[in-house]
């Protein structure tokens, strides 16, 4: 009852809407009208099969690339037909992790997660408190000063995934973020998500690790709403079609 | 403040960390600038012999006997009006005689004896390099009443003109030659290490960096690789300038080099103008080679 009463709210307060949404490249369509409702605190996993259009649904919510057509409509903004340079301040919005963690190889761990805010001119002590915390939760702040290269797999999605968070995002988009890991990396990284899912955050993943997916699921389902999970939904895309599945 | 620093901070880190990058482009910048300061000392040391050349230089403009002391007073506010004339001295007729009466006492009897004085007053006007022929006749000197005529002692003036602007002919080609290297050489090694770091430009993107977050750091490191090579640039010249004094001094000793000093004119190393506008022009043309990298490589990506 509890949780039915947290879906009907949420459902009344979409963070991101997607209006007919096509994404062409040259004559190929990798995504087909699209509509889609994403609402504040939902755990939603992307999944289908490799070139079904996951990454570029997601690459247009991040601003990676623009909608061929349609609208998205994120936190009241009109992100699909945004000015280039106001696409900085809508990306600090949000957190996003990728699967080839995309680290800056020439800096060390800390300063790599600092990143984010440095770009967003935040002080300096603030920075160095921020980072530690997100360190200490990402568990990997013994490797502070190391740089990515000398990390392992599952360390430096650790450290992507700590520079995805320090920002305090209220959306946090993972494109195939265990797609490279092992079995425990990733469940980690899960777990991280999770726990970023239970204050509140939004969390839109793309996998293809299906045992997780349904890991993941059980937990969601398995908690009482008021732990902070709201819902979570798995949206299969096939050939450019987003369809709700189990 | 704390802005800047961070940035400038961040342009040391990244340039320590491409160092091998910076230091070809730092060697580059400074090879342009030796051989542009050494054309500007030529051209300075050139510029001085002229000027010592051209102090030696007068023109004298006569004036009939039949001026008054208001036509003499006429043509000399016109004479004033003349740019590139560092003095003006008038001598009448009566002084131009005892001049030659002075300068030939054996003559002075029959000098005496002229039952008239022929010589004419005259003006002489002691010239600078600005100074130009043309300035005589656009003032329309000659035709002025009681003018008679005006001696310019042109085949000099001529000959040094000549030579001037040749100077500057030859330090516009040299400066624009410096002035398209070092924008050259700027925006290669910026656009080098923009490919080698494109990666990170699209790190910085995707977590939310502006444009003057990822390109402020590259515009300090072209304006400090700028003055830094220039400074290297003026140092190396300095000490092969140095040396080459040295050896000049021990010209009697059997230097290798010739003897300047028949031009009369001690030889000077360039000017505080000069050294302190090198490496600012160095600075500006590498600010100015990062911006057209940055440009291209940001409509591109």
């Amino acid at each position: 009852m509890e949780k039915d009463r947290s879906i009907n709210m949420m459902q009344e307060h979409p963070v991101i809407r997607c209006f007919n949404i096509s994404k062409w490249y040259d004559n190929i369509c990798a995504l087909n009208n699209i509509n889609l409702d994403i609402n504040a605190g939902e755990f939603i996993f992307f999944t289908g099969p490799s070139g079904a259009g996951k990454s570029t649904l997601l690459k247009l919510l991040y601003l990676d690339e623009r909608a061929s057509q349609g609208e998205i409509v994120m936190n009241g903004m009109n992100i699909a037909r945004i000015p280039r340079d106001r696409m900085p301040y809508v990306r600090r919005t949000l957190g996003v992790v990728f699967q080839d963690f995309k680290l800056i190889p020439t800096r060390t761990v800390y300063d790599n997660v600092a990143l984010v805010l440095e770009a967003a001119g935040v002080k300096k002590n603030i920075i160095r408190q921020r980072v530690l915390k997100v360190l200490r939760i990402t568990g990997i702040v013994r490797k502070i000063n190391a740089f990515p290269p000398s990390l392992s797999g599952g360390e430096q999605q650790r450290v992507a995934f700590a520079r995805a968070v320090v920002g305090e995002p209220s959306i946090i988009i993972a494109d195939e973020p265990t797609g490279s890991l092992d079995y425990d990396s990733a469940r980690v990284i899960f777990n991280l998500l999770l726990d970023y899912n239970r204050k509140g955050v939004t969390i839109l993943v793309a996998s293809h690790n299906l045992h997780l997916i349904n890991e993941t699921c059980k937990a969601v389902n398995g908690k009482n709403p008021t732990d902070g999970i709201i819902r979570e939904r798995h949206l299969r895309i096939v050939n450019g079609v987003v369809t709700e599945s189990g | 403040m704390e802005t800047i620093f961070y940035y400038t901070i961040r342009a040391f880190q990244d340039m320590i960390s491409n160092r091998f990058m910076t230091l070809m482009t730092l060697m580059t910048i400074s090879l342009c600038t030796i051989i542009m300061a050494a054309s500007l000392l030529f051209y300075e040391n050139g510029a001085r012999l002229i000027r010592f050349w051209y102090g030696g230089i007068h023109i004298v403009i006569y004036v009939d006997s039949q001026a008054s002391l208001a036509d003499i007073e006429s043509i000399k506010e016109k004479i004033n009006k003349i740019g590139g004339i560092n003095g003006i001295s008038y001598v009448s007729k009566a002084e131009a005689l005892e001049d030659i009466k002075a300068s030939f006492p054996s003559s002075t009897r029959y000098l005496d004896d002229l039952r008239e004085n022929p010589l004419p007053h005259a003006f002489v006007l002691a010239v600078s390099e600005k100074f130009d022929r043309d300035m005589l006749n656009s003032h329309n000197i000659s035709t002025l009443p009681h003018v008679e005529s005006i001696e310019y002692g042109e085949s000099w003036i001529q000959g040094i003109e000549a030579i001037l602007d040749l100077f500057r002919l030859s330090g516009a080609v040299i400066g624009t030659l410096f002035f398209i290297a070092v924008i050259f050489v700027t925006g290669n090694a910026v656009s080098i290490s923009l490919y080698v770091r494109r990666e990170e430009f699209v790190i910085m993107r995707l977590v939310g960096a502006t444009e003057r977050f990822m390109t402020l750091p590259f515009y300090i490191i072209s304006v400090i690789q700028g003055v830094l090579g220039a400074l290297l640039g003026i140092g190396i010249l300095g000490f092969l300038y140095s040396i080459m004094i040295s050896l000049m001094e021990q010209g009697e000793t059997g230097s290798p080099l010739p003897d300047f000093s028949i031009f009369a004119i001690e030889l000077e190393f360039l000017s505080l103008h000069a050294l302190a506008l090198i490496p600012l022009t160095a600075a500006l043309l590498c600010w100015i080679g990062c911006f057209f990298a940055l440009g291209h490589f940001l409509k591109k990506n």
